[in-house]
Order: C-alpha cells, then sequence, then structure tokens
C-alpha cells in the first residue's frame, strides 16, 4: 500500500470522512481541558502577572500559523512534482485554518504586547516576518478565488506559497537571526530541548499546542474533501452542460 | 489613548453586570480586560472557522447529492 493511493479523491474522502469528527472531538476535548487548565488551574507569573496566560493562545496559534504554511508548502510542491490534484486542494483548504491562526497570533500577541512593551505593535523582525506571513495568506487566497481554471491557480499559488515560505521561515528564526527586537525567543526549542518554562505552564501549553494541532488537520480534512466534492460539481455540471 | 480605550472597555463591562466584573478582577488582577479580550477574540475566531468549515461541507455535500441526482435523472 502507498501514500499515492490517497491521491485518488474518491479513496481520500472514504478513508478521511469516519476520522474527521473523532479527530475534530478529541481537539476540542484538548482544548477545551487546556484552556481550562491554563486559565483556572495555574499561577500567574511573577513580572507578567496574569497575562502568561495568554501564551495558551498565543503560543500554539503562531506554531500552527507557521506549520500550516509549511503544510502548504509540501501540498504545492507534490502538486507541481506530481500533479495530484488533492494535494492542490488540500493546501487550498488549509490557507483559511492557517490565516485565522496568523490572525490569532497577531491578536493575543498585541493585546499581551500593550502591557508588557507599552506597545501594541512595533516593527520587530518576528512581528513584522508574521504580518507579511499574514498577507500572503491573504493573497494566497485571493489568488485562488480569481483565476477560473484551477489548474493554473493552482499552479500560480504554488509558486506563490513557496515564495512566501521564506516569511514562514522568518517568522519562526527572525529573533535568532537578528537577535534584536521586543519579541522573546522561543520558549520551547525543540532541537535544544532547553525550555525557558516551568512545568506548570508547560503540560497546560502542549495540551493546547496537541489540540490546536489536530483541530487544524481535522479541518484540513474537512475543507478537502469539500474542495473534491466542489470540483466535482463543477465537472458534473460542465458535463451536463456540454 | 491606550489608557482611555481599556479605560472606557471597562466601565462597559462593568455596567453590564458589576458582580461578574468584581469577580473577574479578583482573579486575574489588573489585567483582567487584557487576558479576557484576548480569549474572547480567539475563541471566537476559532468557533467562526470550525462552524463555516462544517456549515460548508454540508451545503457542499447536499449540494452534490442534488447534482447527482439531475445526472441520473437526465
Amino acid at each position: 500500500m502507498s501514500i499515492w493511493e490517497y491521491a485518488n479523491p474518491k479513496k481520500f474522502i472514504t478513508t478521511t470522512t469516519p476520522i474527521v469528527p473523532w479527530v475534530l472531538g478529541l481537539s476540542i476535548a484538548l482544548l477545551v481541558v487546556g484552556l481550562t487548565w491554563g486559565f483556572f488551574f495555574t499561577p500567574d507569573d511573577f513580572r507578567q502577572g496574569s497575562t502568561v496566560k495568554i501564551i495558551y493562545l498565543h503560543v500554539p496559534a503562531a506554531l500552527m500559523a507557521i506549520n500550516a504554511w509549511f503544510v502548504m508548502l509540501i501540498a504545492s510542491l507534490i502538486w507541481l512534482v506530481r500533479r495530484h490534484h488533492v494535494s492542490a486542494l488540500a493546501a487550498r483548504a488549509a490557507a483559511p485554518v492557517g490565516i485565522v491562526m496568523t490572525l490569532i497570533a497577531l491578536i493575543t500577541g498585541a493585546i499581551w504586547g500593550q502591557p508588557m512593551w507599552g506597545t501594541w505593535w512595533a516593527w520587530d523582525p518576528r512581528l513584522t516576518s508574521f504580518l507579511i506571513l499574514f498577507l500572503f495568506y491573504l493573497g494566497y487566497m485571493a489568488l485562488w478565488e480569481a483565476i477560473e481554471d484551477s489548474d493554473t491557480a493552482a499552479d500560480l499559488t504554488s509558486v506563490l506559497c513557496i515564495v512566501g515560505s521564506v516569511f514562514a521561515v522568518l517568522s519562526r528564526y527572525a529573533v535568532n537571526f537578528w537577535n534584536q527586537g521586543l519579541h522573546q525567543g522561543t520558549t520551547v526549542p525543540v532541537a535544544t530541548g532547553e525550555r525557558s518554562i516551568s512545568d506548570i505552564f508547560f503540560v497546560p501549553l502542549v495540551m493546547c499546542m496537541v489540540g490546536f494541532g489536530l483541530l487544524f488537520l481535522a479541518l484540513v480534512l474537512m475543507r478537502t474533501a469539500t474542495e473534491i466534492r466542489a470540483r466535482r460539481i463543477k465537472a458534473l455540471e460542465a458535463r451536463m452542460r456540454g | 489613548m491606550n489608557l482611555d480605550f481599556w479605560s472606557s472597555f471597562k466601565d462597559f463591562i462593568y455596567a453590564i453586570y458589576p458582580p461578574f466584573w468584581d469577580a473577574v478582577v479578583a482573579f486575574l488582577g489588573k489585567y483582567a480586560v487584557e487576558v479576557l479580550s484576548a480569549y474572547f477574540a480567539s475563541i471566537i475566531l476559532l468557533v467562526v472557522i470550525v462552524v463555516m468549515s462544517i456549515r460548508r461541507s454540508r451545503r457542499v455535500r447536499a449540494q452534490l447529492t442534488a447534482v447527482e441526482a439531475r445526472k441520473d435523472k437526465s
């Protein structure tokens, strides 16, 4: 059995449809537990006070905003190399979810920044690259809508996705590259494992990160199946007209 | 200007139901509005994307069934 079998739209839908409610349910359960735990049962930070509770939304959303773009990048490369329609539609399906994650990261970041930095916004490398990533998401979605022929749209959006990946990388590593600005470095560096956060905050944070990840997965699977069906409707209507 | 915005926002919440606001401030301290706003905005956005995805999925599925039925008739 090969992974490319799932590039068959019918196989994709029959495989993912029964899974989606479970993944969605699990993600909602994890988010409810993680956010409730973080909000009600973790102490205030000695410097940041209760604003530390924003971490349970800000960090997972920012993580998923960047990862969503990388998922779109992989799907776009698969489209460009192997011409599987499901991968192009998966990239399209991931964009609205990614933009919501980016928006949450930007909004919660601004709300957190105001009392801690004394400003809602600063042209800091990480914040700026995140804003550009948000604009790339908008451009990506607009390009899909603007082009009638879906294969041409998939080609052009794939190229845009490759270009935008520069800003997805910058969003994650801008602090390391420039070593300046208001934003702190990574709280949970996966490479070194030396996290600068106590277990009291870390456990609910991981729960929220997994919850956001599973929510993204469930929504992308559901939206990809919807895109496949919408494409089939277009094809059937064209056939009936002709 | 920033302070004015938060003050009016706090006044607005306080006016809706004062005991709620007193309890929130007792729990979250002076950053209550900031924390609540972040949670409120994020949860609203998450609910919107989930509801929109489910609604569109159902609508497109129903449309496909209708189109396939039409195709079978013709």
